[in-house]
């Protein structure tokens, strides 16, 4: 997909004695958005569009400067501007990192919100030593589009195509798509999660593995383990009560876009899905929010691996109701999904679907700690969704399995807001599938002991058994026994289905999509 | 026999059902000798359960195993184990091997789509891999679509030992053309054309009359990877007939075009009319020197000022730029600049200015132009960085009578303008002095700060030294350095707080944010014991102060890095919060 960013000037910073302007050129491409306001805190704010600025070069690129043709690739950060908050987005060229920058227009003094909407700014590399000049002891003015300074000298207009390659595009839209996945979430202390920085710092290994667990133990702190040292980092202030439970993950030094940032925060809100799956960092920081979000590998980027669209509900909302729900958020600032619904009249697990369909498409903002959605369009430009997410070949191969008659469902329970189907499915071999789905309809765990599974649990989306059992539970036949209850399986009763094993390639026989 | 070797043959025989085998086995993967007897284990796991030990042979079995690799890939391609095939080929193949397995498989008889499929399994190696020649002629007559979708990336340029001369993929191309397969012919003559072919291709183009529209789509597929190879006169002529048509081109291969003759470009793109793409190519290629006497050929050129302002505006270096390289004006331009007209020029002054002339000093002085004055004071010290940098590499200190030469005159010539005026503005008011001088230390200084214990009259030992209580009552200077990305500008902030006083111990409290994440960063252990002393010094100077700096240090407490002053730490709080309590119990 072609993009074209078209800035009739650069974004720059003009450090005086009195006052310093950072001016971020927008995308006249995009319309008019426009806001001004004095920083309350130039030096977080600093901070943290350093922080922004450094997740957009690959993992590997982060220590140099970007060629000529990763800047052709690459899209500058995005801004939304609403009448009470800010909200920049960045997402990495190896799209294994999202960063979001929310700033509440509170946190501005003498503040104009005079155009809202959502544009790229001009964020080039040398942009880094020019943020670098913003200080606490001198009044800042952030202006975003509609400058107010005469153009300086040496400025010139920029005009340049990215071609944003399609996984890119495909990664963008996956994360946003699974940041309303409703991971479970715990708030840990800054300097616990700067310990692990530094550890990872000052350790080097190249011997295996080099994981990093989450590890959940009732009755205790939860504790990360930075494998192969196993060295373990109490996570003070936290306190656990659920069953236990292992999440590994990869790719952890990228957590070390958060260094300069940790020191600024009160607190971090971390959240995790599970084994492989993305996780986030939430930095509070005065008024503002710093999320970083990481794939569960450095390698899984958001395209290649996790398939959340997977996990999702099959039946989407209608395109009717998908559209009634997107004009409602156009309408408003910012909502929950039961405000939707109750305005909208439209059934609460439609309305839910329709968000994720929206998210999906780069079309609606979700917020995983307010809950709140909000109108964002993520391009300017309408997305072929159905090339981007051609339908995954486990999806009809798992179709193929339904209409094949292959799949047998044995035993239906619901427990409150969950529902486990047990199914017997006649693939190459007989595979005993159980699946867990929410009240929404989305897959929250799963297990089956084909190859796919076996290799990459839930971390690459479920197996087709899994979705057929799902797809089979969505459209049951007069012979599955729905409402009876699962008796024949003697690894799995209600108690196990939330009791996940330990998370180990030999012994883990299940892996949740989510808490 | 190992151990080893004996449990696994053991297991094998042991009757244990699938999941217990796989779950004694791990274990057994660690060891050492394990991969030594992967002839006894892959084929057996194999034969047991192919799909169910398929991650575990595709995590174990690495290039060290190859004869055993390569007796099972057979096996596993016609069970259509992709996925296996694939992650086991890779670790077992050499490039040797690539070619000779390809060559097998493009004799053998198989109908399309399985050829095409057995293609697929065998192009996920390295990219370095390279196909012989005639055997990518051979597989392009058989399979053109699936050579083209995955084994052209292989068709790489470099030298045939084997056949004594550089590979050219003669016969492919030839069979490409034929097929008039144009994606496939213009890839492989953008990697493969010489001089001569290019020289053909381009004349036959400019003989054709291309449409506007489609120029920039006929240049692209004749741009060779090579641009050395291309006559740029001949390119130039393109860029002289379709006008700002190829900006879009030119600015798409930017970096390729200045490996070119830039002068001959620069000519082209002048006649253009596209000032932006010139500035373009002119800061991404050229050099200090062309620009220089581009600059002082205006300065002769042009008399009326407003005319040579709009000028040096064409000529401001990029403030954005992809590979930033510094543009400094000679020090006679600048100064003839300023003398010309103080407020016309003086922007394009500050943005280039670099080791000026005395005359440029005094000229602003005259004028009161402090912002210059501070511009240039800096521009002073960066040059004597780059003396002392270049003369005393290895010294840690430096004394202005080590200097010899046009070196001490030129620290002659400076010390007295620089000194006398920090004089001046101290006399008009401390926190004057420490505006201007913070507004200097905001550059760092580098190893002209080799300098600050002089005991002779410099300026960098003046800005060191002097009115170090002028500095502890400035409420922004010290945050302002503190708060600078540079290690030595916020010692000097830190050595600055060290006096005591109520007005340190205020300055303290005021850069909290600042000094703890100097200790909870990657700063020099000196840095951070001189964080922790000021911190303990204001904490120990007022109880409210103790209140907000005592919890700071028991959290920093925590902080599990080796460059962690624990002990100091610990000791730093202890004596904040003992303080904070015994005054609490005073009151």
């Amino acid at each position: 997909m072609d993009i074209t960013l078209n800035y009739p000037r650069p974004t720059t910073v003009a450090a005086g004695t009195e006052a310093t302007s950072l001016e971020l050129a927008a995308n006249d491409g995009r319309g008019v958005v426009a806001f001004r306001g004095r920083a309350q805190h130039p030096l977080v704010l600093r901070q943290l569009l350093l922080a922004l600025h450094a997740t957009i070069p690959a993992a590997s690129q982060r220590r140099g400067w970007l060629g000529d043709e990763e800047w052709r690739t690459t899209l500058d950060p995005i801004v939304s501007v609403y009448p009470d908050q800010l909200v920049f987005e960045a997402f990495s060229n190896d799209t294994s990192c999202y960063a979001r920058l929310t700033a509440p227009v509170s946190a501005f003094d003498d503040a104009t919100v005079s155009g809202t909407g959502t544009t790229n700014i001009d964020f080039s590399w040398d942009l880094r030593p020019l943020l670098q000049q913003l200080r606490s002891t001198t009044p800042t003015m952030l202006t975003i589009g509609a400058p107010t300074t005469p153009l300086p000298l040496g400025a010139d207009p920029t005009a340049r195509q990215v071609a944003l390659p399609e996984a890119w595009l495909k990664s963008f839209l996956q994360v946003q798509g699974a940041l309303t996945m409703r991971p479970f979430t715990f708030t840990v202390r800054p300097v616990d999660l700067l310990s692990i920085i530094a550890y990872l710092d000052e350790h080097f290994t190249r011997q295996s593995p080099q994981g990093m667990r989450y590890v959940f133990s009732p009755g205790g702190p939860l504790k990360v383990v930075l494998e192969p040292w196993e060295a373990t980092f109490p996570l003070r202030g936290t306190f656990y009560t659920g069953y236990e439970r292992v999440v590994r993950l990869w790719g952890r030094r990228r957590l070390a876009l958060l260094r300069d940032v940790l020191p600024y925060a009160d607190r971090v809100t971390v959240a995790v899905l599970g084994r492989g799956l993305p996780h986030l960092y939430i930095c509070h920081c005065g008024p503002y929010r710093l999320m970083l979000a990481l794939s569960g590998w450095a390698a899984n980027d958001w395209e290649m691996g996790s398939g959340f669209d997977l996990l999702a509900a099959f039946q989407g909302a209608t395109a009717e109701r998908t559209a009634r729900v997107g004009d409602f958020l156009q309408a408003h600032t910012a909502v929950r999904a039961d405000e939707v619904a109750a305005a909208t009249g439209i059934d609460a697990g439609e309305v839910d679907r329709a968000l994720f369909q929206l998210s999906r498409a780069g079309r609606v903002l979700y917020d995983p700690l307010t809950n709140d959605y909000r109108a964002r369009d993520l391009f300017g430009a309408p997305l072929d969704l159905e090339r981007l997410f051609v339908s995954d070949p486990r999806l009809e191969e798992a179709q193929a399995l339904i209409e094949g008659g292959k799949v047998v469902v044995r035993g239906v329970t619901s427990s409150g807001a969950s529902t486990k189907v047990l199914a017997l499915v006649h693939a190459d071999i007989d595979y005993t599938v159980t699946v867990g789905i929410d009240e929404n309809g989305r897959l929250r765990y799963g297990k089956c002991q084909c190859t796919f599974f076996r290799m990459n649990r839930m971390s690459r989306g479920p197996c087709e058994h899994i979705l057929a059992t799902r797809l089979a539970f969505d459209t049951p036949s007069p012979s599955d026994p729905v409402g009876a209850t699962a008796t024949d399986d003697d690894d799995w009763d209600e108690d196990d289905a939330t009791n996940a094993a330990v998370d180990d390639d030999d012994e883990d026989d299940t892996d949740d999509a989510s808490f | 026999m190992s151990d080893v070797r004996e449990r696994i043959e053991l297991l094998l025989r042991s009757g244990l059902d699938d999941d217990a085998l796989a779950h004694e086995m791990e274990p057994l993967a660690k060891n050492d000798d394990f991969s030594e007897a992967a002839d006894l284990w892959a084929p057996a796991l194999y034969d047991r359960d192919p799909r169910y030990f398929a991650p575990f042979l595709a995590r174990h079995l690495s290039s060290s195993e190859g004869p055993v690799i390569h007796a099972l890939l057979p096996r596993i391609e016609a069970a259509g184990q992709s996925d296996l095939f694939i992650a086991l080929y890779r670790n077992a193949i050499d490039e040797a091997g690539w070619n000779s397995d390809l060559r097998a498989l493009v004799d053998a008889p198989q109908d399309a789509a399985p050829f095409a499929r057995a293609i697929h399994l065998r192009s996920t190696v390295p990219s370095s891999y390279t196909l012989a020649e005639d055997l990518a002629a051979a597989l392009y007559r058989r399979a053109p679509s699936a050579f083209a979708a995955e084994l052209l990336p292989h068709v790489l340029p470099g030298y045939d030992w084997a056949a004594g001369r550089n590979r050219t993929y003669q016969e492919l191309r030839a069979n490409a053309r034929a097929a008039q397969d144009d994606a496939v012919t213009w890839s492989l003559f953008r990697t493969f054309a010489d001089t001569q072919e290019w020289t053909i291709e381009m004349t036959r183009l400019a003989a054709q009359n291309v449409p506007a529209s489609a120029i920039v789509a006929e240049l692209e597929k004749r741009r060779l990877d090579q641009p050395n190879t291309m006559d740029p006169a001949l390119l130039v002529s393109f860029l002289d007939r379709y006008g700002t048509t190829l900006t879009p081109f030119v600015n798409a291969n930017l970096k390729w075009f200045g490996r070119l003759q830039t002068d001959l470009l620069l000519e082209a793109i002048r006649r253009m009319g596209d000032l932006g793409l010139f500035r373009r190519v002119f800061f991404r290629f050229a050099d200090n020197s062309a620009w220089n006497d581009a600059i002082a050929q205006a300065l002769r050129t042009q008399a009326d000022d407003a005319a040579l302002a709009q000028t040096l505006r064409e000529w401001a270096p990029p403030i954005q730029q992809l590979a930033p390289r510094d543009w400094w004006l000679d020090a006679g331009s600048a100064s003839t600049l300023y003398t010309r007209n103080p407020t016309h020029f003086r922007d394009f002054i500050l943005l280039t200015l670099h080791n000026p002339e005395p005359a440029l000093f005094d000229a602003a002085a005259a004028q009161g132009d402090e912002e210059l004055l501070d511009a240039i004071t800096f521009a002073v010290l960066d040059e004597l960085a780059t003396t002392v940098a270049t003369t005393f590499p290895n010294q840690k200190a430096v004394q202005a009578t080590q200097l010899k030469g046009r070196q001490r005159t030129w620290l002659d010539d400076w010390t007295p303008r620089l000194c006398d005026r920090f004089d001046r503005l101290f006399a008009t008011s401390p926190l004057t002095y420490t505006q201007h001088a913070t507004r200097i230390l905001a550059h760092p200084l580098g190893t002209a700060a080799k300098l600050r214990d002089d005991t002779t009259r410099n300026p960098v030992a003046y800005l060191f030294q002097q009115h170090r209580a002028a500095w502890a009552r400035d409420p922004r200077a010290i945050s302002t350095l503190l708060e600078t990305p540079d290690d030595s500008v916020q010692e000097w902030a830190l050595t600055f707080l060290q006096q005591p006083g109520p007005d340190a111990a205020a300055r303290v409290t005021e850069a909290l944010p600042s000094l703890m994440a100097l200790l909870l960063g990657d700063a020099a252990p000196s840095l951070k014991k001189m964080a922790l002393r000021c911190l303990e010094a204001a904490a120990t100077a007022n109880p409210a102060y103790a209140s907000q700096i005592a919890p700071r240090l028991e959290e920093l407490m925590y902080y599990g890095s080796t460059h962690n002053l624990d002990e100091r730490v610990m000791v730093s709080f202890v004596r904040a919060r003992h303080f904070a309590q015994a005054q609490a119990v005073g009151a």
